[in-house]
């Protein structure tokens, strides 16, 4: 699918981008801010048309048949959607009756999706009293009400604390293993690692690679080189000097080595000759965030 | 079934709304503020035809028209906490969306014009068609209102921003006061008249008017029912077809 503007200076959200997700897998994109993840989503959840190619949900086409696409979907928005005046069991109840549910049935869904998400305690309390981390709780239930085959989740534990993101986790999982297909954007590469069965990496709006985690990883150079530095000026001084694929956050400074056995050695003599001394060293295999920078480019400071 | 769930939210959501109470106590105020002011002048009453109550009664139901503006209100809070979008994924057809609103705009609507034809009724004014004549002054001012809902939910689409929204039923005040409103046409100044004879509120006054003063007279009836229906008309295809077009934003 394609997503761009018709201006003369036309932007493309996403460019000849494709995938296919089978039931029971979870599909991970992953990328940098404004990489086309989300837009991805937005064109499956059938909020936005793409302007080239096509896009279908369970065979039915997002854009000729997006009433049919909408039965099959729950959805979860990088920002959650609720009515802030209604109870959250008044809200779910609605969304089951709205999905077809007969009264007595919305009931019986609504409270085993409550249940099953640990809201049955703030079920009476109204959507606007409650934390980020329980709309985002109650945003997930109302996606999972009508028990999809499919599911579209844009970073769904934003805003998440440590436990509950886990616990969130668990049931994505469970979901997956149940048979329903997920597609999961992210930016946190350890929820992907975690998570997916596939991963594909997005970049200016195209997909540059795609495979298992595992897959990734074993693509990648051996070996993580990951040092400390006194102060910022060093490490960048170390990052100029090893070049390649380096990346740095303040005094930190993380490069890919070579499979070269000797390669780390020799990195840390360079570093070593011109005056660069580390606080701290360690040398790691290589992570999904570390596929990421080798394949988006290397970071700059976060500040 | 889903336009009335979802009507049935947004009637429970906008009783709770007290800006609806201030939009009657306007109604009321325009009633007996006119009457008090101009109702007990004999010259006026010369011009009126004797009762400034059955005269300045379709003054009120217009201005209890303006609650068809709750429509757009609930359409940018919707539009505000994104719930909006979440309703466009799911199988709910885009309409329904917008009819619940419109419909819990008229409702508002038919209970104040309900109440400020029952008030007027009880102060004094005496139609001449009865109750029947009531009955269609009371369904001129519900196309009126559904026009105003139309309009209130265009401008909540477009603008998605309360303020403005509710700023755009200023627009009651040229349409209503452009017009044979306090006075009959004829004695208007010329610049005045003009301004009356192309504004669709005259018409609708006129026909309201008729009924309450003069009797069955089917061609004021006729422009009355004509300009209110366009007006509901045009802005509810206006509300809808913008409503189809409402851009998502990938996030804020």
């Amino acid at each position: 699918m394609c997503f761009g503007g018709r201006a003369a200076a036309e932007t493309y959200a996403l460019r000849d981008v494709s995938f296919e997700v089978e039931r029971g897998e979870i599909f991970s994109l992953v990328g940098p801010n404004g990489a086309g993840k989300s837009t991805a989503v937005l064109i499956l959840a059938t909020l936005l048309r793409p302007t080239g190619g096509h896009a279908s949900i369970m065979g039915c086409d997002v854009t000729r048949e997006p009433a049919a696409a909408r039965r099959t979907i729950g959805v979860a928005l990088q920002e959650t959607g609720l009515d802030p005046k209604q109870s959250v069991r008044r809200l779910a109840r609605l969304h089951a009756r709205l999905h077809g549910y007969s009264r007595s049935r919305s009931r019986e869904r609504t409270d085993a999706t409550l249940a099953l998400l640990g809201l049955q305690e703030a079920a009476d309390m109204r959507i606007a009293r409650l934390s980020g981390g329980m709309r985002r709780r109650v945003d997930l239930a109302l996606a999972l009400l009508h028990a999809p085959p499919v599911l579209l989740l844009d970073e769904p534990t934003t805003g998440l604390d440590p436990r509950s993101r886990r616990a969130l986790w668990l049931e994505i999982a469970r979901l997956r293993d149940e048979g329903a297909a997920i597609v999961l954007t992210t930016q946190q590469l350890a929820e992907a690692e975690e998570l997916a069965d596939r991963v594909a990496i997005v970049n200016g709006g195209r997909i540059v690679v795609e495979g298992s985690p595992a897959a990734l990883k074993q693509q990648m150079p051996h070996a993580v080189l990951d040092t400390m530095f006194s102060t910022d000026a060093d490490a960048a001084a170390a990052a100029r000097l090893l070049g390649g694929d380096v990346s740095v956050s303040g005094p930190h400074v993380s490069a890919l080595l070579s499979n070269d056995p000797a390669a780390v050695s020799r990195a840390i003599s360079q570093l070593d000759a011109h005056g660069l001394r580390m606080s701290a060293l360690a040398v790691r295999e290589p992570t999904l965030e570390d596929v990421l920078i080798a394949h988006t480019g290397p970071a700059t400071s976060d500040a | 079934m889903q336009t009335s769930l979802l009507t049935l939210r947004a009637a429970r959501l906008t009783v709770r709304n007290p800006v609806l109470a201030l939009n009657l106590l306007l109604a009321v105020v325009f009633l007996l503020v006119y009457d008090g002011s101009l109702g007990g002048s004999p010259a006026i009453l010369r011009l009126v035809g004797g009762n400034y109550y059955n005269y300045i009664l379709p003054a009120a139901v217009l201005a209890a028209s303006v609650a068809g503006g709750a429509a757009g209100l609930s359409v940018v809070s919707d539009l505000h906490s994104r719930y909006f979008f979440r309703q466009l994924t799911m199988p709910i057809h885009r309409s329904s969306l917008i009819t619940a609103a419109v419909f819990v705009g008229a409702l508002q609507v038919l209970l104040q014009t309900v109440v400020i034809l029952g008030l007027g009724l009880a102060l004094g004014a005496r139609p001449s068609t009865g109750a029947g004549g009531v009955v269609v002054v009371a369904l001129i001012g519900l196309l009126w209102g559904l026009g105003f809902a139309g309009y209130s939910v265009a401008v909540g689409v477009i603008t998605r921003d309360t303020q403005t929204t509710s700023a755009a039923g200023f627009l009651f005040v040229p349409l209503v006061f452009m017009s044979p409103l306090l006075i009959p046409a004829e004695e208007l100044k010329p610049w005045m008249r003009s301004a009356a004879s192309v504004n669709p509120a005259s018409y609708v006054i006129d026909g309201m008017r008729s009924l309450l003063i003069v009797g069955w007279d089917m061609p004021h009836l006729r422009n009355a029912l004509v300009a209110s229906a366009c007006f509901a008309v045009l802005a509810l295809a206006g509300a809808f077809a913008l409503t189809r077009r409402v851009p998502v934003e990938p996030h804020r």
